[in-house]
């Protein structure tokens, strides 16, 4: 039986990350800890949605010279943040600038993005203010 | 004062100087729409990086173990196709029906320290791969020019590098496992079912899906790498002797002009130290010259070609130097679509100059560079380096300007001295037309192809142009 990507990505499909990836953990809480002293960070991705960030989005999201704005930096994302979740969304799948289209992220569904971008971006929670 | 300050500020006063206030009739960008619009809470598209592909598949898979991915096979409908990164230029990944994709299956899973082997699952991306493999003292021998594909991407369409004495990715690889759709994972190598390792060696994901990957690295190594500016009829007539004094060398050559850069990359030695920066935007410094300037009448060809060589030649070499899994990729940021063949490494040089004439006294849009680098001959049934060494050419064209055309003007060329297309790039050629480029092992691969997937069921509808029923 054929399962939509809803549920195939569900919680219980996650493992957890090679032991090659531990230094990266250490890079990630290290960003999610100094994010908490600068922006809003309401964004509690899972260990599998985990996994999708620090396979796609942390290749450039933490590299200044692929001109991407830099996770953690506040003036990087005000721009971009003020566009709302909606249209960053829109931009994420499609892609844009350099930004490839679904950010690299085929495993990707749309919850999975917009965890990841409230995330990167430091935007709220949906219905937070 | 770097590269690309210099280059503006030459282009500005050459421009000013040479045609104020004139309206140019240069090829306006393509007001193009996204490959496929996306509405949140609709069914979301799978687009490739170039944006020149899309689908909007029924079912979707991401499996995080090899046992999942064998669930997904038995549960799949339809056309089942994988994806990786999504690098590929060709329809190689669409599909309406059920797409698997191989995020998730990333990872390194055991090594041999003797051998300097390493088992990765396939969806590792080759970003990640340099320093899970620094981690246990190895390091790929060679490298692709970005590392944004997945390992199993880079095997499937046989990705390679450049450098006289290395195969392509697909030919490091010493064993894997293939999940078919019968539900079996076939162990392969060498020794072990050989037939069906040559031909998934390089498969295009028609046989089933590469879950794991063993590759022959060496000990990690430190490279250093110089870019330098020169004259390119000067480096072709010494083509073979530069790529004899480097352990690795390629060419982007310039349209409209007589320039291009060199990359010339040795094992690094004590004291080597990094010089200058690599700019990823430095394409668009290119093309704002070539706006700028080729419209002009008469002198506009003159003048993109003294204005590239006299601000390029001013600036020094660029020297990056460092781990190799850190030196052999460039960030690409600049969105492009690309052609590329390989011909017969003894017929590069008068294939590029065919092509770049052809450019010029067609006028043709193109001023993106090409790239041209030389890889080793190998043995893998549908490598484009299967029995000889090869000479790879790339055409490159800006993201939102016309590819079709200038590419359909260029093809011709590559068909006129025996290229073979890379598998992963844009090509017109049908299973007709390919049968004869790979003589010795067509007939094979399709044999183990019809016996894993007897119903087509990896083949969509360019696999169906490219391997023919």
């Amino acid at each position: 039986m054929n399962r939509p990507l809803s549920h195939t990505l569900s919680p219980s499909s996650w493992r957890p990350l090679p032991q090659w990836a531990a230094p990266r953990w250490i890079v990630l809480l290290c960003i999610a800890t100094a994010l908490g002293f600068c922006a809003p960070l309401s964004a509690q991705p899972d260990a599998r949605q985990m996994s999708l960030f620090v396979n796609n989005c942390l290749q450039c999201h933490t590299r200044a010279e692929t001109g991407a704005p830099i996770i953690g930096s506040l003036e990087d994302w005000r721009e971009i943040a003020s566009q709302g979740e909606e249209a960053i969304l829109v931009n994420v799948v499609q892609g844009i600038k350099g930004m490839p289209p679904l950010g690299y992220c085929s495993a990707c569904s749309e919850e999975d993005l917009r965890v990841l971008l409230r995330f990167i971006a430091g935007l709220p929670e949906k219905g937070d203010k | 004062m770097d590269r690309r300050k210099f280059l503006q500020s030459s282009l500005a006063l050459s421009v000013s100087a040479a045609a104020a206030g004139v309206t140019g009739c240069r090829q306006q960008p393509l007001d193009l729409e996204p490959a496929t619009a996306f509405t949140p809470g609709e069914p979301m598209p799978w687009i490739n990086w170039a944006a020149n592909q899309s689908c909007t598949p029924q079912w979707r898979s991401a499996p995080a173990s090899v046992d999942e991915l064998m669930d997904a096979l038995q549960t799949a409908t339809g056309c089942v196709r994988a994806v990786g990164a999504g690098h590929s230029f060709s329809p190689v990944v669409p599909t309406d029906d059920t797409l698997i994709s191989m995020d998730l299956l990333s990872g390194l899973l055991r090594h041999d320290s003797e051998k300097q082997q390493a088992t990765l699952l396939a969806g590792t991306r080759m970003h990640a791969m340099g320093p899970m493999l620094h981690s246990i003292g190895q390091a790929l021998p060679n490298m692709p020019d970005m590392d944004y594909p997945s390992l199993g991407g880079a095997i499937t369409n046989s990705v390679h590098a450049t450098g006289t004495a290395f195969g392509s990715m697909s030919s490091y690889v010493t064993e894997l496992k293939l999940a078919t759709l019968s539900g079996d994972l076939i162990e392969c190598s060498a020794e072990k079912n050989p037939e069906i390792f040559k031909a998934a060696q390089t498969s295009i994901g028609s046989l089933g899906i590469v879950s794991e990957i063993t590759l022959q690295n060496q000990a990690a190594f430190n490279l250093t790498e110089y870019s330098s500016v020169e004259n390119l009829n000067e480096v072709l007539e010494n083509i073979e002797e530069r790529c004899n004094d480097h352990r690795h060398f390629e060419i982007f050559p310039i349209p409209y002009s007589d320039t291009c850069l060199t990359i010339a990359t040795d094992i690094a030695k004590p004291g080597d130290k990094p010089l200058g920066e690599d700019d990823p935007q430095a394409v668009n410094t290119v093309r704002r010259v070539f706006d700028a300037t080729s419209w002009i009448p008469v002198v506009g060809e003159g003048l993109y070609d003294r204005i590239l060589t006299t601000a390029l030649a001013a600036e020094v070499e660029t020297i990056r130097t460092g781990p190799s899994y850190q030196v052999f990729p460039h960030v690409r940021v600049v969105r492009f679509r690309e052609m590329e063949y390989t011909v017969p490494a003894e017929a590069g040089p008068a294939c590029v100059r065919e092509i770049l004439k052809t450019i010029k006294d067609k006028h043709l849009p193109l001023c993106f560079p090409l790239e041209y680098r030389y890889v080793k001959g190998d043995d893998v049934w549908l490598s484009m380096f299967e029995g000889q060494a090869g000479c790879s050419i790339s055409i490159h064209q800006f993201g939102d300007l016309d590819y079709k055309t200038p590419f359909a003007e260029i093809e011709p060329i590559f068909w006129k001295y025996g290229g073979r297309p890379h598998w992963g790039k844009i090509h017109t050629l049908d299973a007709s037309r390919l049968a004869k480029l790979y003589p010795r092992h067509w007939q094979d691969f399709h044999e183990v192809r019809r016996e894993l997937d007897p119903q087509g069921k990896f083949m969509n509808r360019h696999l169906h142009t490219i391997f023919g029923s």
